[in-house]
């Protein structure tokens, strides 16, 4: 009885953490489907959204606020590094490796530069809602993995209508379908390039500020999220917004249950297993890929 | 002696038939000609015969040997040799470079061979560039050999297509619209050296849209409309099928050329 | 001969064009000459000259995609220090077995991943990159994880060690320009013209008879090679490995070497290793910023001169081209 609400216990903690990955799964759908390329640097923004957060809430600011103005904040990165990194190679018809490369390279420089102003020792953020867990069966359910869950149920159903319902996502989604088309008819596909990287640089920090209170965030945070991101995307079929967020709760689950078996220390070797099986077996995911 | 032969070959995409129920052979000696309006499925039928699509029924036969479903790289290893309709030339090598990669099936020095240099090895090399060389004559580009293959203007990187096609010294050669973007002293001499290259042994079939060069080159025509044969044979035959002149929307214009 | 001032120019183009991997070389002698302090950080942009133009020949000449190879240098690297400080191996016989094992464990990942294409590749060896860092961490009882492994002998064969700092760096001089001849033997030759073919177009390839397959695992293996062979090499200079020494920050670093010098170019990965190699020199007193000063550079170089020193004479060219119509409207 009581290993059986471990269990229970491990596999809650694995969705939890899986909404993260899926959120970041599809911040690098988001970029990919509005320009073919992958960012490596996704993970900047989640470790981002964590420190700038405690940055502020330790200036005393309100933790809404300091959500939001970070939020802000890591878009604008988003934006910029579109702008300086991104821009000039494509323009230039860079190969995909290069692109790859200089994201990656980017998210290196975000990162060194974080240890530089905040230093390397861990840091957490209080729990949004400061009340004992709920408790289900045995199952400790904390509040802030009911916000985990809402937050990311919410943006699902707002990316949904935004992508469906408005103008500009359609734009957006013109844009996945056929770049050259999009063109003609009008939609400024470099907008929409710069657009979709303040949109999932946006994802990433609101996924580092859910999840920072049930961690802590660290200047190095950034790359093993945006591995998992990506390997959520790869599980749910590369380019499907919502087959990433499938992909990030399968991963997550996949990961807690290997812990919960084999130990801790697999946790990492857990995921990059569950991204080789899917890459040489369904490179297409369970969904099947979108183009 | 027959060098090709293609026995009803189909291939749909989908719901798409881009070849259907496609039968002939091809002579060993002489020059021949697959013609058909665009999207009549002639670079999907070089796409079967070399081995970088599968059809979807039907054999092909290479020297009497089937063929169906090997590798391209196998196919072109036998002897069957073909070029693109876009040029997929290396751009960064040089010229010479370009055609020397064309002997490749010719020679055999691996890794060990080319760290320690035996005799054989150095021997190979020499021939290679010697033979390179002979062949950039023959299409008139030797002065042009340690040039960038990017810098060479439209018309000479279709003729080095063919130079390193002909490097590996095909039985077979297949030109995919070997005159697309040429002007019409370039398509002259090409014709020249297609018919150069027949003379001196190897089979020739090309995919073509320009009748001038078809009509003046090309000993047998096979016509495709729609995914089928619609006729074959010389082309005083041809030009004067009543099916062929239908199918290019009483085109005359372009066979009286 | 005639001395037109074409041929002048042209000699001079030939002579910038060799320029920096004269003065790369010059480094080395003199830091050879010198013995100083220098050596150590001469002798560490030698040992990664080599995985840089292992790196090279599978990405420069054959045009693939590799974020893993750190993975090959760590398995050279921990089997030269686990035979020799644990088992008491002769380093040479260590540092063979290790070269046999890296060139098993490629072929058995490259034979499924080089089957990838695009971001999926990237992806797949970024994964076996950090796959050996977890089991490095994770294998404790051969690798002792984070504290790694320590006192590891010299090199040397039966009594013959490689002790003095300077004997060292001469032997790294040594083992650089052999594995730079290798490369240019490899890349001028039927195997090399086979790899920058498949790297040009893969169809243009297969229709001249390349097997493209075969060619890219055995372009990934030798670099695996390379690769192995520097790990061997740090192992036993430093005496020292631990997993953060063979983690994602040497895939960038070497990288950053690779176009730095100019990728595809025999030469290349010596001028970029022993130019980034002295980099943080210059920049001693501020470690942190090292890793700072790589990425930014990387993406400086990608931006703005994807060709890299090696391309240095193009530039200069292209500047001259520019400045000449202007002299002419000058009174
Ligand atoms: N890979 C493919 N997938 C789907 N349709 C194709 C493919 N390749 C060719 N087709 C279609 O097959 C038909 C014949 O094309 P093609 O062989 O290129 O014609 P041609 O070379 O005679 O101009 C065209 O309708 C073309 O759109
Ligand atoms: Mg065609």
């Amino acid at each position: 009885m009581l290993d059986l609400s471990f269990l229970g216990q491990t596999i809650l903690n694995g969705l939890s953490v899986g909404c993260i990955y899926g959120l970041i799964g599809i911040g690098f759908c988001v970029i990919y489907n509005a320009s073919g390329i992958v960012n490596f640097a996704q993970g900047a923004f989640v470790m981002l959204g964590g420190m700038i957060t405690y940055v502020l809430v330790s200036l005393n600011v309100p933790l809404i606020l300091a959500a939001a103005i970070t939020i802000i904040c890591v878009a604008l990165v988003g934006v910029i590094i579109e702008r300086i990194v991104v821009r000039p190679l494509w323009d230039r018809k860079a190969t995909m490796f290069v692109m790859i490369l200089a994201t990656l390279a980017a998210q290196i420089v975000i990162e060194r530069a974080t240890l530089i102003v905040v230093g390397d020792q861990p840091k957490s953020l209080p729990v949004f809602t400061d009340l004992p867990p709920l408790r289900l069966f045995g199952i400790a359910i904390g509040y802030q993995t009911l916000w985990i869950f809402g937050t990311s149920i919410v943006l699902i159903i707002a990316l949904g209508l935004f992508f469906q319902k408005t103008l500009v996502g359609r734009a957006m989604r013109a844009c996945a379908i056929n770049r050259e088309a999009a063109a003609l008819q009008g939609i400024q596909v470099s907008h929409m390039l710069a657009l979709s990287f303040a949109l999932s640089a946006g994802l990433g920090a609101i996924a580092g500020i859910l999840v920072t209170p049930t961690q802590f965030t660290a200047f190095n945070v950034g790359t093993p999220f945006a591995i998992s991101g990506f390997i959520a995307a790869i599980v749910g079929g590369f380019g499907r917004p919502f087959g990433a967020f499938l992909g990030g709760l399968t991963l997550g689950l996949a990961q807690a249950l290997a812990v919960y078996s084999l130990g801790s220390g697999l946790k990492n070797m857990a995921a990059l297993s569950v991204l080789l099986l899917f890459l040489f077996l369904r490179p297409s995911g369970i969904l099947g890929s979108a183009k | 002696m027959i060098r090709l032969r293609v026995e009803h070959l189909t291939k749909r995409f989908g719901g798409l038939v881009a070849n259907s129920d496609v039968t002939f052979s091809i002579n060993a000696a002489g020059v021949s000609a697959v013609i058909g309006p665009n999207g009549a499925g002639k670079t999907t039928l070089f796409n079967m015969i070399s081995g970088f699509s599968p059809p979807t029924e039907g054999r092909v036969f290479f020297n009497e040997q089937e063929i169906t479903g090997l590798e391209p790289e196998e196919i072109a290893t036998r002897g069957l040799v073909r070029t693109f309709q876009l040029t997929q030339l290396f751009q960064n090598q040089s010229v010479l470079e370009n055609v020397m990669i064309g002997r490749h099936v010719r020679t055999k020095a691996g890794v060990i061979g080319a760290l320690l240099r035996p005799r054989w090895v150095r021997d190979e090399e020499r021939q290679t560039e010697q033979r390179s060389h002979e062949l950039l004559d023959l299409v008139g580009l030797g002065a042009q050999a340690d040039m960038l293959a990017s810098t060479l203007p439209y018309g000479q990187q279709r003729l080095l297509e063919i130079a390193r096609a002909m490097a590996t010294d095909p039985q077979l050669l297949m030109l995919d619209e070997p005159a697309a973007g040429l002007n019409h002293e370039e398509t002259e001499k090409l014709s020249q050296i297609i018919r150069r290259i027949s003379d001196l042994g190897t089979t020739v079939l090309l995919i073509e849209h320009d009748m001038r060069l078809v009509m003046n080159t090309a000993d047998h025509i096979v016509v495709l409309n729609f995914g089928r044969k619609i006729a074959e044979g010389s082309p005083s035959h041809i030009q004067a099928d009543k099916d062929v002149i239908e199918a290019y929307l009483g085109g005359t214009e372009m066979l009286d050329a | 001969m005639t001395n037109s001032p074409a041929t002048i120019s042209s000699k001079l183009m030939a002579a910038l064009r060799h320029a920096p991997a004269i003065a790369a070389a010059g480094m080395v002698a003199y830091a050879i000459a010198d013995g100083g302090y220098i050596v150590t950080v001469v002798g560490f942009g030698l040992i990664y000259t080599i995985f840089v133009a292992g790196l090279n020949i599978f990405m420069g000449y054959a045009g693939q995609t590799s974020f893993g190879q750190n993975a090959f240098a760590a398995i050279g690297a921990y089997a030269s220090a686990v035979l020799t400080a644990t088992y008491g191996w002769p380093p040479l016989l260590a540092a063979l077995a290790g070269i046999v094992a890296t060139a098993i464990c490629a072929f058995v990942i490259g034979y499924p991943t080089l089957r990838l294409k695009g971001h999926y590749l990237a992806m797949a060896t970024l994964a076996i990159g950090l796959i050996i860092y977890e089991v490095a961490v994770q294998w404790q009882s051969v690798t002792n994880g984070y504290m790694g492994i320590s006192g590891i002998p010299a090199l040397g064969i039966g009594h013959y060690e490689l002790l003095s700092d300077r004997a060292q760096l001469i032997f790294l001089a040594i083992m650089a320009v052999l594995s730079l001849a290798a490369s240019w033997l490899l890349r001028h030759s039927r195997f090399g013209r086979a790899l920058v073919a498949l790297s040009g177009s893969e169809d243009a390839a297969r229709a001249l008879g390349i097997n493209v397959r075969q060619y890219k695992l055995t372009a990934f293996i030798i670099s695996a090679i390379y690769a192995s062979i520097s790990g061997t090499l740090f192992v036993h200079i430093v005496g020292f490995i631990s997993p953060e020494m063979i983690g994602m920050n040497m895939v960038i670093l070497a990288f950053t070497m690779l176009y730095v010098g100019g990728i595809g170019t025999t030469t290349g990965p010596l001028i970029g290793a022993i130019v980034i190699g002295l980099l943080p020199e210059s920049i001693r007193s501020f470690k942190d910023y090292q890793d700072l000063v790589y990425g930014a550079a990387l993406i400086l170089i990608l931006i703005y001169a994807p060709g890299g020193i090696a391309s240095l004479d193009q530039v200069v060219k292209k500047l001259l081209r520019t400045k000449a119509p202007a002299k002419e409207v000058a009174p």
